[in-house]
């Protein structure tokens, strides 16, 4: 009787389990929509959270962003497709548990510091458009009507007038939150893209029996305790020595 | 034929750093200490040597990068007795080198200084290098007879300090992982706070210029300079950024090092205080903050209409910076306040 409701509960978990899998029931109990989906929900979250804000042009710019960065390269469309297969989701167990984890880990990493390099272009992108603007605004405008511009015949004061521009818009967004934020981003997320890849490369060192990086720092953290005992010891004798 | 821009930048590729003959004092690992031979025509001046404790950041001969651009030049003109901390190239064997370990060197180096004469040194800590002096003789206050802050670091998060703003949502110990830090990294960080004039209008200010063997060869020790990065420590690097740029704990009242609390307040001796208004990389309020948390009644701020390099290798610095110290050394003294330390 016993054996019989273990083996229910099993199958009906093992069913509930191989639905969640199947892509052709969608999203289910399991949790969020399959990750092909994601780009799409987030991009909806976000637009609604723009629209909510009762920001037109905040919601145009959202989207605006989600177009560019689907098209900056057809290629990538492809690329994204690969690191948002639904594998990396899978639930993890049996012997490549920590293989599947580790390379999650990475390839979220990865996904995490190339959105935040997306974020940081189209800063960039940003901030050239407006230095582009302020500079020909300065060849061709006055505050005074009466006393036009003086067109600029000199390629070097141009030149230097287009670094003046271009600096001042970069001074401004480099100090922005967005700037600062995204740039943060994919330095801390490279950071965890290499933390990985060293796990990674520790693990094949272990394998071919070559010293790993953990070992030579416990190695050198020995190394030093020993040499400030040393040191301990020689100014004791130093000062033994005066004393006599 | 008459040479051409590039002929000359191309025949002063190896143009010699290090203009003042100097000998080795003191090795320890890799840190090296140098004394600097007095000039001939200078007469010594009655005041204590002078140690110079320059950044971990970059190397020191920026400060005597040519007879005509050289602050230490400037220093045994004076009549001086200079002595130089030179940190060397960490690598790998240097990862684990903390803040406390920086520290002992600069105490091995004032013990190496002060060898066989009466005690005090004047110490005159260069950008990086002023926040561990002052750390230092806010550690051994007696150690110290005087003190030189030139475009130090004191309050880490002024409004105009960009690289801060930059530093505040890193997490160190991912970004650093456990080994050293790149110096190229580091260099190209410092390049991006201004990339338009740092990377492209100064070369080509250089190329639209006459061609002068004299100008070609400033400009390349300069690049030479720039570029010549070395790695710094892992741990001491991870420190610094988060004790004093994220936390700013040197004027929060909160560092320790080794153990030991660093109260600025001890810091009675008097102080010089260097900078320079046009300072990107360390902005004068950053520097001018000293004056509210030492224990010293002596204090003097001298501010400079220059950049941060411009403190060392302008025309205008060659002038007015070593004679500033010179100067203040000679001065007078007033009398040392004493410091009661809080538990």
């Amino acid at each position: 009787m016993r054996g019989s409701k273990m083996s229910d509960d099993f199958m009906r978990q093992w069913q509930q389990w191989a639905s969640a899998l199947d892509p052709s029931r969608g999203a289910s109990w399991w949790g969020p929509p399959p990750p092909q989906a994601m780009p799409y929900a987030d991009l909806f979250e976000r637009f609604a959270a723009a629209a909510g804000a009762a920001s037109g042009p905040e919601a145009a710019r959202a989207f605006g962003d989600w177009l560019r960065d689907q098209f900056r390269d057809p290629g990538a469309l492809w690329g994204n497709q690969l690191f948002t297969s639904a594998s990396w989701s899978a639930p993890a167990f049996g012997p490549m548990r920590e293989h599947q984890l580790r390379a999650e880990r990475m390839t979220r990493a990865w996904q995490r510091a190339e959105e935040a390099r997306q974020r940081c272009a189209r800063l960039w992108s940003d901030m050239l458009r407006e230095a582009a603007d302020t500079f020909s605004r300065g060849l061709t405008a006055t505050d005074a009507p009466a006393a036009p511009a003086a067109p600029v015949t000199d390629a070097r004061r141009l030149y230097d007038q287009w670094i003046n521009a271009a600096e001042a818009a970069y001074a401004r967004m480099a100090r922005s939150t967005d700037f600062v934020k995204a740039q943060g981003d994919f330095i801390n997320f490279s950071g965890e893209m290499r933390r990985e890849l060293s796990d990674y490369a520790a693990g094949c060192a272990k394998f071919l029996d070559l010293p790993t990086r953990a070992e030579l720092d416990s190695v050198h953290e020995r190394l030093r305790a020993l040499q400030t005992t040393v040191d301990k010891l020689v100014a004791q004798l130093a000062q033994g020595g005066k004393a006599a | 034929m008459r040479p051409t821009t590039w002929s000359t930048l191309s025949n002063a590729r190896e143009a010699q750093v290090g203009a003042s003959a100097r000998e080795l004092v003191l090795r320890r690992d890799k840190m090296q200490l140098f004394r600097y031979s007095s000039l001939a025509e200078s007469t010594p001046a009655p005041v204590a040597p002078i140690l110079i404790v320059y950044a971990l950041v970059n190397r020191p001969y920026l400060l005597d990068l040519q007879p005509d651009r050289s602050l230490i030049r400037g220093l045994l003109a004076a009549g001086l007795d200079v002595y130089l901390i030179d940190w060397g190239y960490p690598d790998g064997a240097d990862r684990l080198l903390t803040l406390e370990d920086y520290l002992s060197y600069i105490d091995d180096c004032v013990g190496a200084v002060q060898q066989g004469r009466k005690p005090g040194i004047s110490l005159l800590g260069v950008c990086q290098g002023g926040t561990l002096s002052l750390c230092y003789t806010a550690l051994h206050p007696a150690r110290v007879s005087d003190l030189i802050t030139m475009v130090t670091p004191v309050d880490f998060k002024t409004p105009s300090d960009l690289l801060s703003r930059w530093v505040q949502p890193l997490d160190v110990d991912t970004w650093a992982g456990s080994g050293n830090v790149a110096g190229e990294m580091l260099n190209q960080m410092f390049l991006a706070l201004m990339p338009f004039r740092l990377t492209q209008q100064k070369y080509v200010d250089l190329l639209q210029s006459e061609p002068d063997a004299a100008r070609a060869e400033n400009f390349m020790r300069m690049e030479q300079w720039i570029f010549d990065s070395p790695d710094l420590a892992g741990t001491a690097f991870r420190q610094f950024v988060r004790w004093f740029y994220q936390e700013n704990r040197l004027v929060e009242g909160t560092l320790s090092i080794g153990g030991q609390r660093v109260d600025l307040a001890a810091v009675t001796q008097p102080v010089l205080n260097l900078y320079g208004r046009r300072d990107h990389l360390v902005p004068p309020e950053a520097s001018a903050a000293l004056q509210g948390l030492i224990g010293s009644r002596d204090y003097t701020a001298r501010e400079f209409d220059l950049g941060h390099v411009g403190m060392y290798t302008s025309s205008r610095a060659q002038r007015e910076v070593p004679a500033a110290i010179a100067e203040w050394l000679s001065r007078p003294r007033k009398r040392r306040t004493t410091y009661k330390r809080r538990r």
